[in-house]
This record gives structure tokens, C-alpha cells and sequence, in this order.
């Protein structure tokens, strides 16, 4: 039926007692680490104000520097991005040393779902500034600066990876508004589990690629199809379909 | 996260305008929720290089003080500078929202929303004030699409232009209609989830209620029809899509295209 819930992993870590059905209304989900995130922007724009005055000194020196304004305003740009990546990965490597990224299935609103939303909060701020600027696929250095492997020539700046966890191999690409998932919040549930990609193969648009899922060498898999937990995609086929199924070699 | 560039995030709007008289009105608030900012930006650009071109005299007697005060004031006007610019971008956004939310007003008294199925034709005064509605959301909606921080664009944003939205609800990633829309707290939606009230079916405008209760997971990708309800603590599997007028009721989980109960 759904791609969440054809295998749903057993429960390895639970509270004490059995948990109830229905569980009452846990603490609501909130954007963790505000001020982080605020301190980060203020001294990535401090670092863009130091290139500005730089700038304005060299332009009184040297009059001619000012024909290089266009250049000057992307450099600002960039140094604004890369600052701001570079100040997440350090926040996110102090946050991910108590409970460092891991694979399993953990309570709902535990520590660990707690600490993936902090990691969480972080890193979608990276990757909205670079896929926000002019180049949006340079979120493949966002990528690779917070430790998601991506291979060769991969395509992902139309579509969402999730920032952990996941392993992209050389010259795959995601369509349009396609999701690699390496988390999913099931009832009283936190799954986290390793979603690989392999090279080669092809992400349809609009297509779900639930936590757990193995896609081998040169698949393909459908447009607007969505596989379920721990899926093994067989190299070389074309899937389709939600849940997806085993279509034909390609 | 992170709609792709290609999928921008909102509010359902769409750019039918149904009369051109709307464009100007959204120029207007352009333009006035600006001066502001202008204004905003001259003391502050006043305040770093010791500058008022324009005489203004409370500018001048600011601009004593800080001279009084010596080099550190001004040390300090400099530190403040990205908090500067994020002040500037909220008061844009903020007065976009209270220009717009001025204009709805007006809108709504002129014609108000109302629940029901109506012909697709301008002529028919549901389906222009509708537009009419979309168009004026649209401006403020997206200069806050701008800012690289989610925190105007939750909640506040969408109780101020029309939707009923509780405490805690992770709008940013989903795209939800503005009007007819109950969202109540800790409900979470997933990525690229869209929460409509209104549908075009045939030659029909369709406008009726949704609501989400209280803390229901709706998954990702869940297309959600006008007229459905969500129970509290209802869970709907990723990619399912809710029918017109279904009620999901408490603690349930739907799955499937149409939705079923599991």
C-alpha cells in the first residue's frame, strides 16, 4: 500500500513499558537552534563587510578597480556562501559529537530525533543559500562539505537529498522535485537508516525514495514512483509504480 | 527543504488577475512598504559614515550623540551591520503582510469568502474575488520567500492573510492555501505536501474547508482536497492523496491514491 508502512523495520529500542497505540500529544516539533543559525549569518556578513571596505579602500587608491564592481559583488556573494557552509560544518561537527549521525530505529521525539532536528535545522540553511545564489549546483560542495558522498557529474540541485547518511554514485541523476530520504518519522517511530545510490542510475521526477533503499548500478526508476523501507532496487531494471515494482531491463 | 528553484514555496497563488487595477494595487504596496525601509536605511547609512545630505534635524541631533559617544559608537553602528539588513528585510516583509492584510479587508467587505461550488467565468463575483484574494497574497508572500530564516513564514504570515494556523506547525516546506484552512498545533507536514481548499473541477471553482487536528502526521507528497479533515493524531502515509470531503477520523492511518484506512 504505502511505501512507509510494506516493511516497516521492527522496533529495536522503545521505552520502557509498551507504547501505547496512540501516543498523547509529545512535545511539538521546533526549529532548534535559532540563535546558532543567527550567529552564523552575522559573522558570514561581517566577513562580506571586511571585503567591502577592503574594496572601497582599493577603489580610493587605484580608480580603475572600479570597473572590477561586477565581479566584487559576486565575489561578496560567494564569500557570504562559502563562510556560512564553512561555520555549519563546525556547528554541526560540535552537535553530531554527543550523538553523532546512526543508523536504527529510535523512539519518537527521542534524543536522537532531537539531534537529527538540530543537525537538520543547520544544514537546510547551508543548502538553501547555495541553491538560492546564482549557481544553484554548486549545493554539491554544500553536500560534500557536510559529508554526504556524492560521486562524479550527479544532478541533485532540482531535487531534495537529505544531508546524511546518503551515498551518491558517479553520473546518477535525480529528477525534478524527487526526494533520497534517509529518515522517516512513523507514529511513535524515528527510523534512520543508510539509503545508497549507485552510478549510473536515474531518479524520475517527483519520485520518493524512502530510508533504507539499495538502488543498483544503471536502474531507473520511474517518474512519480516511491519505494519503501529497505527496498533493493536490482541493477540495471526499470521500476515503477508506488509501491515501486520491477518493470523491465533496460 | 529546500524546494528546488523550479518549485518555488507559498501559498497556493497563482498570477490570474482579474482586472488590472490588482496590478496596481500590488505596485502600491510595493512601493509603500518601502518607505519605511528608505527611511530605516537613511539613519542607519547616516549613523555609519556620519552623513545627512538631507539636513534632517532629528538626524543631526541622533548623529551628536554619537559623536559625543566617540569612535566606539560607531564601532558598534558597525558590528550591528547584518542585523541591519535583516531589520530592513523585516519591516518590508511585515508591512507587505499589514498592506495586504489592509487590502483583504476591503476585499472581503467588498465580497466575502464564501464556502461552496461556483461557474469559472469573471463574471461570477466568488470566482473574481477569489483571484482577487490569490493576487494580493502573492507580494508579501513571496519577499518572505527571500529571507533565509523560516521564522516569519510559519505561522504568522498565514493567520494574518486568512488561514487559522496553530502553534508549532512546520508550514515551511508544504505548500498550503491561504483561506478555508484550519491547521491546529503540533500538526506536522511533510516536504512538498499540498493543503488545498480550493479545487477547478470541470468548469467549477470548488471552495470548502480543510482542516488538520491536532498533532496528525501528514506525510510527504500528500495532495489533501478541499472539504477533508484530518483527525488528531491521524498519520497519512507519503505520497497518498486525501478525497473531497474525507474524514480521517482520530489516530487513524490512510494510505493509498484515493487514500484508504490501513
Amino acid at each position: 500500500m504505502s511505501p512507509i508502512t510494506t516493511d516497516t523495520p521492527a522496533v529495536e529500542k522503545m521505552p520502557e513499558g509498551s507504547p501505547p497505540d496512540i501516543v498523547t500529544l509529545n512535545p511539538p516539533l521546533r526549529a532548534t537552534h535559532p540563535k546558532t543559525v543567527v550567529g552564523i549569518f552575522y559573522l558570514s556578513t561581517m566577513a562580506c563587510v571586511l571585503i567591502g571596505w577592503i574594496y572601497y579602500y582599493l577603489c580610493i587608491l587605484l580608480p580603475w578597480v572600479l570597473l572590477l564592481l561586477p565581479m566584487e559583488i559576486i565575489g561578496i556573494a560567494f564569500v557570504f556562501l562559502l563562510s556560512s557552509l564553512f561555520l555549519v560544518r563546525i556547528a554541526v561537527g560540535i552537535l553530531s559529537r554527543k550523538y553523532p549521525p546512526a543508523e536504527g530505529t529510535f523512539e519518537r521525539d527521542g534524543p536522537e530525533q532531537r539531534a537529527y532536528e538540530a543537525r537538520h535545522f543547520l544544514k537546510y540553511y547551508a543548502i538553501w543559500l547555495t541553491r538560492t545564489a546564482m549557481f544553484p549546483w554548486i549545493d554539491k560542495i554544500a553536500y560534500a562539505v557536510l559529508g554526504v558522498h556524492t560521486g562524479k557529474s550527479v544532478v541533485l540541485h532540482e531535487a531534495w537529498v537529505d544531508t546524511e547518511l546518503v551515498t551518491i554514485g558517479d553520473f546518477s541523476m535525480m529528477g525534478m522535485n524527487s526526494t533520497v530520504m534517509s529518515h522517516a518519522l512513523y507514529q511513535h517511530r524515528f527510523v534512520a537508516r543508510k539509503t545508497t545510490i549507485d552510478g549510473h542510475s536515474i531518479i524520475g521526477a517527483y519520485t520518493v525514495v524512502a530510508p533504507g533503499t539499495h538502488v543498483g548500478k544503471l536502474a531507473v526508476l520511474g517518474a512519480n514512483s516511491g519505494t519503501s523501507i529497505g527496498e533493493e532496487i536490482e541493477p540495471g531494471f526499470l521500476y515503477g509504480g508506488n509501491p515501486a515494482r520491477k518493470l523491465k531491463h533496460v | 527543504m529546500a524546494p528546488p528553484n523550479t518549485f518555488k514555496m507559498g501559498p497556493l497563488v497563482n498570477g490570474v488577475f482579474p482586472s488590472k487595477w490588482y496590478v496596481l494595487l500590488v505596485l502600491f504596496n510595493m512601493w509603500i512598504s518601502a518607505i519605511p525601509v528608505a527611511i530605516f536605511a537613511y539613519v542607519y547609512i547616516g549613523l555609519l559614515f556620519d552623513w545627512n545630505p538631507m539636513h534632517v534635524i532629528f538626524m543631526n541631533f541622533i548623529l551628536g550623540i554619537i559623536n559625543l559617544l566617540g569612535v566606539w559608537a560607531r564601532i558598534v553602528s558597525w558590528l550591528l551591520f547584518p542585523f541591519a539588513l535583516l531589520v530592513g528585510l523585516y519591516i518590508y516583509a511585515f508591512l507587505g503582510i499589514k498592506v495586504a492584510k489592509a487590502c483583504l479587508a476591503i476585499e472581503t467587505w467588498r465580497h466575502p469568502v464564501r464556502e461552496g461550488t461556483f461557474p469559472r467565468d469573471f463574471s461570477n463575483p466568488d470566482y473574481y474575488h477569489f483571484h482577487a484574494r490569490r493576487v494580493l497574497k502573492k507580494f508579501p508572500v513571496w519577499v518572505l520567500g527571500v529571507v533565509p530564516f523560516p521564522w516569519m513564514k510559519r505561522s504568522y504570515v498565514y493567520n494574518q492573510l486568512g488561514a487559522t494556523i496553530g502553534k508549532d506547525v512546520g508550514l515551511l516546506d508544504s505548500w498550503t492555501d491561504a483561506e478555508l484552512v484550519t491547521i491546529e498545533s503540533g500538526a506536522l507536514l511533510g516536504r512538498a505536501t499540498v493543503i488545498t481548499s480550493h479545487a477547478f473541477v470541470e468548469n467549477m471553482l470548488v471552495l470548502r474547508r480543510t482542516c488538520v487536528k491536532k498533532g496528525a502526521i501528514v506525510g510527504e507528497r500528500v495532495r489533501v482536497l478541499p472539504g477533508a479533515t484530518i483527525g488528531e493524531m491521524a498519520t497519512i502515509a507519503a505520497k497518498s492523496v486525501i478525497r473531497f470531503g474525507e474524514q480521517v477520523p482520530d489516530g487513524a492511518t490512510f494510505a493509498g491514491n484515493p487514500a484508504e484506512i490501513m
